[in-house]
């Protein structure tokens, strides 16, 4: 063999590309051949090394360099997936890549359960667990884009609770709101949206819930009322009172003006609870002391029924 | 005018396998699937030519995609889901691991590559790609998506030695 091109052949058995090849050496032509397909290679991969894909290659064909395409395919697909994961598609797993892959996927799924705990903090009220007044308002715009009619709307408010937090602190009224989440979460379907509003009103929306519905809830809430205010009274802790107001939307455009009218009817309650209270004299004590507290009206009829 | 036909392609020619092969099952080898493909390939070439078997693997593809996409896929509208339900089921089915590289519809291309392809990963290596039936069902995919024609090519194969195919998508108006 020409010593030109054992040295040559040498020189690529070590990893070295010959630059210059005479062309009058043995096997000159399939040196230059294999010289510019490994450059060419070379080239490949170190555009590859630094995050540069705009050239093609698709010249470039054989193992080495269908390896080198697989690679470049591989890292445009996870820069593919990257861009998607930043526009909040947080569904994007990699299952290639190896240990690439599982600390990858392990980012993401602690991405997924931050914001999962981040919306949950966003459209939840801290105090009950119940969702928040602007969950409660996204919804009924979310509803009144929709078809899911009748839809019900029970709007709740909490008597007394100024006087626990007078008398009592703070403390014992944010109990006593959370017992009024807990006997609210327990009266509704999973579908039914219950939401702290306000300090101490709250709003439920019921879709495609009417009237038989609504008021079957309405007689969860007050039978519940009586059960928690027996318990009450057995461990010695403050009473539940609640006022209520409900109406039905028919259709979309009502919505607004059902939540109006529910909340007209909870105050309307409220009014009658205090009047009758006052009338029969008849109001809770908390335990040990002779000031009346809440007035005890869990068990007074329920307000009107008429639709919006 | 159309030339007669014994049948046209219908969901039903798939047939009730839990019926036909209780046995056996649903799933077979690889390589029957194979050997039937490419000896149709052979014979269709062998009478019509390279350009025409192409054609008619386009054409296949394209009407495979098609069902595809009715039976198993659409109506959808938003792309990643579509992307997404198109991936799954193709790693569910065993057609192959299909890749996004670059998505740009409102350009209207698409880079995506399609790993351990079921039509031609582990063939021996030519100089040239097999996957003109691809073609024509990635072709089908994305015209039943968007209602738009889009012209499939294939850039990489397995075949021309590298180990991924990789299919370029352009919109074609």
């Amino acid at each position: 063999m020409d010593e030109r091109t054992r040295l040559m052949l040498s020189a690529l058995a070590d990893g070295r590309i010959p630059t210059v090849i005479p062309d009058d050496c043995e096997y000159a032509r399939e040196l230059k051949a294999l010289s510019e397909y490994l450059t060419r290679c070379y080239s490949f991969a170190l555009d590859i090394s630094s995050g540069d894909f705009s050239n093609n290659y698709g010249e470039l064909k054989g193992m080495l360099a269908g390896s080198l395409k697989t690679l470049r395919a591989n890292l445009r697909h996870l820069t593919w997936q990257t861009k998607q994961i930043a526009q909040g598609d947080l569904t994007q797993r990699i299952d290639f890549l190896g240990d690439f892959s599982t600390s990858f996927n392990c980012m993401v799924e602690s991405l997924e359960e931050a914001c999962a705990a981040l919306v949950h903090l966003s459209t939840h009220d801290s105090l009950t667990g119940l969702y928040n007044r602007s969950y409660f308002d996204t919804e009924m715009a979310r509803m009144a884009s929709g078809r899911c009619f009748p839809t019900g709307i029970i709007v709740v408010d909490l008597n007394g609770l100024k006087e626990v937090n007078d008398l009592r602190g703070h403390l014992a009224g944010d109990r006593t709101i959370q017992q009024a989440a807990c006997v609210l979460k327990g009266a509704f379907r999973g579908e039914d949206v219950v939401a702290r509003i306000g300090g101490d009103e709250f709003a439920v929306i019921m879709p495609g819930a009417g009237e038989e519905v609504v008021l079957a809830s309405i007689g969860r809430i007050r039978q519940q009322v009586v059960e928690n205010n027996l318990r009450a009274a057995e461990q010695a802790t403050l009473p539940l009172s609640m006022a209520l107001g409900y109406a039905v939307a028919l259709g979309r455009f009502e919505l607004q003006r059902t939540l109006s009218l529910a909340d007209e009817r909870m105050y309307q309650d409220k009014r009658e609870q205090k009047e009758s209270a006052t009338r029969v004299g008849l109001t809770v004590q908390e335990p040990g002391n002779s000031e009346p507290l809440l007035p005890n009206l869990a068990s007074r009829p329920g307000p009107r029924t008429d639709r919006a | 005018m159309e030339p007669d036909r014994t049948y046209e392609f219908s969901r039903d020619l798939l047939g009730d396998l839990q019926l036909g092969r209780p046995n056996l099952g649903s799933d077979s080898r690889v390589e029957a699937y194979r050997l039937m493909q490419y000896r149709f390939r052979d014979v269709i070439e062998k009478s019509h030519g390279t350009k025409e078997a192409d054609r008619i693997f386009y054409e296949a593809g394209f009407l495979a995609g098609q069902h595809f996409y009715a039976n198993l896929i659409g109506p959808l509208r938003d792309l990643n889901e579509f992307l997404a339900k198109l991936q799954r089921l193709l790693q569910e089915l065993e057609i192959g691991v299909l890749r996004m590289e670059e998505v740009d519809l409102e350009q209207g291309h698409l880079a995506v590559s399609v790993s351990e392809n079921l039509d031609c990963s582990g063939l021996p290596e030519r100089d040239f790609g097999f996957c003109t039936y691809d073609e024509g069902f990635v072709a089908a995919l994305m015209e039943s998506f968007t209602s738009r024609k889009f012209v499939v090519k294939e850039i990489d194969c397995w075949c021309t030695g590298d180990r991924t195919c990789r299919f370029s998508v352009q919109l074609a108006e």
